[in-house]
């Protein structure tokens, strides 16, 4: 678990993407394409690690893009964990075994989800559209 | 592990540490032996599971039993997963914790041949009992005397239930002193669901039939140290559940129950519809009734035996009729008490998973229903609207801003024909908020509906998509706040970009799929990818789409018009657009039994058999609605199917 700084993010800053999977390629390729596009990028290697990091840095977090299957509490628990948290935070879904064609329960059914193999453009324009549902979200009463 | 991903996406595996025994013909019990775990299941469930040998997903499994028609009622075979896996039988990644290991018992004795000497024993010490009147005494030395007969006879009891399960070959384990309710030796007997049912009688009934010997003798020995262990033996043959004769008298249930049958873990098998089927079950049988009737005997024994312990006349209760009162009255306001909980806890679940729907909507036609004629959107309000529709989501940072930087907002009044006939729009519209009403118009001059659009929908790109049926009239249901992009604009940001097929079915096909009862419990992605497989065909009118007894490879979707359902050339039913078929030879993998003939100018959409099936096997909502229309459409369940 890392992030790119300790201190809290003053409100200018850019904003927050949290990277949460169990393969640190993945986390690293996923920082790198995000931090280009001018994301500030948390990781976390599992759910448990992620959940201190939406708890320590809820503000600075807009965007959360998890993996599904990891070694733990799994990607819909977390999502689950976040929304009680931080209910504003949109979440992106990554899975190789979770498709389009499986049930999503009903409370989850407007997550974003993207299949993998993804593309590094694929995550970068599904974190933009992201950032603009959470401003939406953010500016309705 | 949260359920839905466990019934989709996982790869489970049966557990290798298993012993499976056969207690009842048809009826196995599957243990796993270092998780102490057990499942009762029939023969064919059995099998079911046995197809994890290999790792496999659930989708894999019903789509192996679709195909080779083994599968089961689909709410049976999730409930089955589900408890599977949670006792350890199904295994993901890891196995489940270690329970305690079983004890090395050195004696043995037969269960088989003890059986009849127990039934005997408990019936000769009944009999004796009663015979005997007893008449307790409650001063201390005979209180004891009559605790320590009890410990011991409980205590004996016990290793012999040790000694009957090791002569079955099985395991006993936690031997140890317990010292409540009294000072004793026990044992856990869990391994006594896996031997046969005759010996399951004996090692049941022991420990009362000891106990109720015991006392007989007792009574003859010192009849004032009989209180405690009679008190003691009645209570070991109470008849409720979960005591021994409970486990006894559910010998007589028919089919025997299995783990599946009750306290379910699928949330579909919780509502109330699910669990008065089981309720139903159980409670008009022929065993409840002989549950009933035992209940019936144990009280009239004990009131019996309570009229000699002294102190008490029981003629003297009987004869007035109001203690009766009470005491049916009790025994009513326990059960209804209980129903009515149930009812008002059930009843609210029902309610609020109802009408939270009906009420979001309501909250939505008021919304659409307010005049706002002059409205603007921020920037960042047309992109959020960009993002929401399908057909714009591929666009980057900058596009996007491009595009919502030419989007010009507009105000539709209610009840007005915003495109006509023959009009080909010089702009489509995206619906901010309200609804259209989309209609197509037959040779004939009739019109009919074909679609509703929505929010982050649009209209005005027919011409344009789908330029073999070109001309739409589009109607304004309710007052309408629309963005307005210029074709040029549209061509050039979505068509050139996702191409005519992928706009064509995020714009056209995506709105009357969204509308089908079958698609309204999925991911709106969900919903996308199945638009993206359908391919829209024409039919003439009474055009056979398929033919009776004959192989059906696709899934139909009417997307206008109507279709005709025939059995022996005559018509049994009429579908119309937004109803489906074909699902049920897909489902049962066998011939159809009906034809389906064109109506008048019908479109509909397909979807070759492979991609419906695992749509069908990995979205077990959308399994659970096909199995349930389909088992209407034929007058009986679909599954498991006949032979």
């Amino acid at each position: 678990m890392n992030a790119s700084t300790t201190t809290p993010f003053p409100s200018s800053e850019p904003p927050g993407v949290l990277v949460v999977d169990d393969e640190s390629a993945i986390r690293d390729l996923a920082r790198l394409a995000l931090e280009a596009e001018g994301y500030r990028v948390f990781d976390a290697g599992t759910a448990k690690e992620a959940i201190k990091l939406v708890e320590a840095f809820g503000a600075q977090i807009h965007v959360v893009v998890t993996d599904v299957m990891m070694p733990g509490a799994d990607g819909l628990t977390l999502a689950r964990q976040v929304r009680k948290r931080a209910p504003l935070v949109q979440i992106i879904v990554v899975s190789a075994h979770l498709s389009q064609d499986h049930y999503w329960p009903e409370d989850l059914r407007d997550l974003r989800f993207l299949p993998k193999p993804f593309s590094l453009s694929a995550l970068t324009r599904a974190a933009g559209e992201a950032m603009v549902r959470f401003q939406a979200k953010a500016r309705s009463p | 592990m949260d359920p839905h991903l466990l019934l989709s996406a996982c790869k489970l595996t049966l557990a290798t540490d298993l012993k499976v025994t056969s207690p009842r013909p048809g009826f196995l019990v599957v243990k796993n032996i270092s998780a102490r775990t057990y499942l009762n299941l029939d023969d064919a469930q059995w099998r079911l599971l046995q197809h994890f040998n290999d790792p496999q997903t659930v989708p894999q499994v019903l789509a192996t039993a679709i195909e080779t028609r083994t599968a089961p009622a689909l709410h049976d075979f999730y409930e089955l997963v589900l408890k599977a896996y949670n006792s350890g039988l199904l295994l993901f990644e890891t196995p489940m914790d270690a329970a305690d290991e079983a004890t090395e018992w050195k004696f043995k004795l037969p269960p088989f041949f003890l059986s009849r000497w127990v039934v005997a024993l408990l019936v000769v010490g009944l009999g004796l009992v009663f015979w005997e009147r007893p008449e307790p005494s409650f001063h201390w030395f005979d209180l004891l005397l009559g605790l320590v007969v009890w410990c011991g006879l409980l205590s004996l009891s016990q290793f012999l239930v040790a000694c009957e399960l090791c002569g079955a070959d099985m395991d006993v384990y936690a031997p140890r002193i317990r010292w409540w309710p009294v000072p004793h030796f026990t044992i856990d007997d869990s391994d006594r669901c896996m031997v046969e049912q005759r010996a399951q009688i004996a090692i049941l009934l022991t420990p009362a039939a000891l106990c109720m010997a015991g006392t007989a003798i007792l009574l003859s020995l010192a009849p004032g140290a009989c209180l405690i262990p009679l008190v003691g033996t009645m209570v070991l043959l109470h008849p409720l559940g979960g005591g021994a004769m409970d486990r006894l008298l559910a010998f007589l249930e028919k089919p025997p129950l299995r783990s599946i049958d009750s306290d379910p873990l699928f949330e579909p098998n919780r509502q109330i519809g699910r669990r008065w089927h089981h309720v139903k079950r159980s409670t008009f049988s022929r065993a409840a009734w002989i549950r009933l009737a035992y209940a019936v005997a144990w009280m009239a024994g004990a009131l019996f035996l309570t009229h000699f312990f002294g102190g008490w006349d029981f003629r003297e209760f009987a004869r007035d009729y109001r203690n009766w009162v009470v005491v049916v009255a009790v025994l009513v306001a326990g059960p209804v008490s209980a129903l009515a909980i149930f009812s008002l806890r059930e009843g609210w679940r029902l309610a609020a998973e109802r009408y939270t729907d009906v009420y979001r909507e309501f909250l939505l036609k008021r919304s659409r229903r307010q005049k706002v004629p002059d409205f603007d959107l921020a920037d960042e309000d047309r992109q959020q609207w960009l993002v929401h529709s399908p057909l714009f989501r591929g666009l980057n940072n900058a596009e996007r801003a491009e595009v919502a930087s030419l989007l010009t907002p507009h105000f539709i009044k209610d009840s007005t024909t915003v495109i006509r006939i023959g009009d080909r729009p010089e702009s489509i519209a995206l619906i901010v908020s309200g609804e259209a009403e989309i209609f197509r118009r037959h040779k004939n001059g009739r019109r009919q509906l074909m679609t509703r659009v929505i929010e982050g929908e649009i209209f005005g790109a027919h011409h344009l998509l789908d330029p073999e049926h070109p001309d739409v009239e589009v109607r304004a249901s309710t007052h309408l706040h629309v963005m307005l992009l210029d074709i040029p604009s549209f061509q050039r940001f979505v068509i050139n970009r996702i191409g005519p097929d992928l706009a064509s079915s995020m714009a056209l096909k995506l709105p009357a799929l969204k509308r089908l009862s079958l698609c309204r419990q999925w991911h709106g992605q969900s919903v996308e990818r199945f638009a993206q497989l359908s391919t829209v065909v024409d039919f003439a009118t009474d055009a056979t789409i398929l033919r009776e007894n004959d192989d059906c490879r696709y899934f139909f979707v009417i997307y206008e018009g109507t279709v005709r359902i025939t059995r022996r050339n005559r018509t049994v039913a009429t579908l119309a657009a937004g109803q489906y078929f074909g699902e049920i030879s897909l489902l049962q993998n066998s011939q159809t039994t009906t034809a389906v003939l064109g109506g008048e100018e019908t479109r509909c959409l397909y979807i070759p058999q492979r991609d419906f099936l695992r749509f069908v096997t990995h979205n077990y909502s959308a399994a659970l609605e096909l199995e349930r229309v389909s088992s209407k459409r034929l007058g009986r369940p679909i599954f498991p199917l006949k032979r």
